[in-house]
């Protein structure tokens, strides 16, 4: 199968989440709509139901360096947050940690990156972890 | 493309349960002023909208030109709890929905047209339980109707693009128990005999109620309780008051809550097989033969756990303005139903028995 260049793929990502064709629990888009790099970018997610992180937004960034899609993004959160796969002083999701980065493949993109780690709020003991109040950031 | 601030463009908002809006806006438009925009077509108050575009949540301040949004592109709209999103779900939840209680206590219940938000709008289309519940005993030994309606905790419920994104909240169950297709379902199911030896089969707290289960289960109050939408929506803001920390409506039955969630405890018994658990993790919070069923029960008797003097009122709070002797006078509505067997779980079984035997009889 012919590998998707990082472009195209980027290009597809971008529409997607402009339109608001993915999934309506979270959103991404570029940080700066004239970065024709496409490398820096914006994410939410909302809070998963019948957890602590109900009603909460979280704001995340993701850099697609030149490696992308062969390798998985940097993620980090901007909004605080208390979860095992995020560093707890910079916001980084540790790919150690975090399964979807960390065996990483390259027909994964950013919303299942930020599906995933919605995912991951609603788990278990993740989602009554107690939240540092909304609207600090890292 | 900054200098094109007077050409209008045509966005989408895009919310909650597959609602879409198209508004034709001009780009040098405050967010805040689209944000008055949306209320008219939403009929969500502007404080409670959230706006996020590309992954920003919009600031008031801003112009719709400043994020550069372009027609043809989606704006999402996401409702916060009418709480400001205080710190957690559960303190925010809580102050809300007891306003909310004073609100409908204030009217004695019954026939309320629910003042709140967005009653009128039709169910999402995402949600299957509608066509499902249509035909309950071919989905009895199903394993598809763990799928969707039954509220599980696991973390496969918020699949990617999968049918049921994420649970649905109280407005999005009551739009769904408000579609007449649903509302049809839970009628056929409720006079449909075959189902209701099944549910009382499954229930040992029905059971053990013997022939009066039935009759219960066939009372015209029962029907009208677990179809009517305001009722639904009561119970469950009724949960969020009681269950403390947010999120009364997931897990299943009592596992995640101190209190299990009364509005989906009811409409799950009737509508899939696997109503047995839901139904037993309400009973056994309440020790009431009748709690199972009667969601309205557990729900007082929650509060009774939480304030024993609280249950004694029809909506748990004693700040409401209704005298609430008159809501135990008025047979046949759910006032009397959550005043009468929640005192039932202070006072003792006799006067449960007694307000039971009120309603059944003045249906």
């Amino acid at each position: 199968m012919s590998k998707v260049p990082r472009n195209f793929k980027l290009l597809e990502e971008l529409e997607k989440g402009e339109k608001g064709l993915g999934a309506e629990s979270c959103s991404y888009g570029l940080r700066d709509a004239d970065d024709i790099t496409m490398t820096h970018w914006n994410g939410t997610i909302l809070g998963p139901p019948n957890s602590n992180h109900e009603n909460r937004i979280y704001s995340l960034t993701l850099t697609c360096d030149e490696n992308y899609p062969e390798k998985p993004p940097i993620v980090k959160f901007h909004s605080k947050i208390n979860l095992p796969c995020v560093d707890s002083k910079k916001g980084i999701v540790d790919p150690s940690k975090f399964a979807i980065l960390g065996n990483w493949k390259r027909s994964y993109n950013m919303e299942i990156i930020l599906l995933e780690l919605r995912k991951e709020m609603a788990n278990g003991i993740n989602r009554k972890l107690p939240q540092p109040a909304e609207g600090t950031t890292f | 493309m900054a200098d094109q601030t007077n050409e209008e463009i045509t966005i989408t908002i895009k919310s909650s349960g597959d609602k879409k809006y198209s508004l034709t806006v001009l780009p040098s438009l405050t967010i805040a002023e689209l944000k008055e925009k949306i209320s008219h077509e939403a009929d969500v108050p502007t404080d409670r909208q959230r706006l996020i575009y590309s992954g920003r949540v919009l600031k008031d301040a801003d112009t719709v030109a400043s994020y550069k949004i372009q027609s043809g592109h989606t704006i999402h709209l996401v409702k916060s709890a009418g709480t400001g999103s205080g710190s957690g779900a559960g303190s925010g939840a809580g102050t809300s929905s007891s306003l909310s209680g004073t609100n409908t206590g204030s009217r004695t219940a019954g026939a309320q047209s629910s003042g709140n938000t967005d009653s009128s709008t039709s169910a999402p289309s995402n949600i299957a339980a509608g066509t499902g519940a249509f035909n309950p005993l071919a989905g009895l030994t199903g394993a598809r109707y763990a799928g969707y309606n039954v509220p599980m905790p696991s973390a496969s419920m918020f699949g990617a693009d999968g049918g049921m994104d994420s649970l649905p909240d109280e407005n999005q169950l009551s739009e769904m128990l408000e579609s007449p297709g649903m509302q049809a379902a839970m009628q056929q199911m409720l006079s449909d005999p075959q189902m209701l030896d099944f549910l009382i089969q499954q229930s040992p707290q029905l059971r053990s109620m013997g022939p009066m289960a039935r009759e219960m289960l066939q009372s015209d109050y029962m029907r009208q309780m677990l179809t009517n939408p305001q009722m639904m929506r009561q119970m469950m803001q009724m949960n969020r008051t009681l269950g403390g920390l947010g999120g009364g409506l997931g897990g299943s039955g009592g596992s995640t809550t101190p209190f299990p969630a009364p509005g989906p405890t009811g409409a799950n018994a009737n509508t899939d097989s696997n109503s047995n658990e839901s139904r037993e993790g309400s009973a056994n919070n309440t020790n009431s033969p009748l709690a199972g069923q009667a969601s309205s029960a557990s729900a007082s008797s929650a509060a009774a756990a939480a304030n024993p003097f609280a249950a004694l009122f029809p909506n748990g709070t004693p700040s409401a303005q209704a005298n609430p002797f008159a809501s135990l006078l008025a047979g046949g509505n759910f006032g009397a139903g959550g005043a009468g067997s929640g005192a039932g779980s202070v006072d003792g079984y006799a006067l449960r028995k007694w307000s039971w035997r009120g309603r059944l009889s003045s249906c």
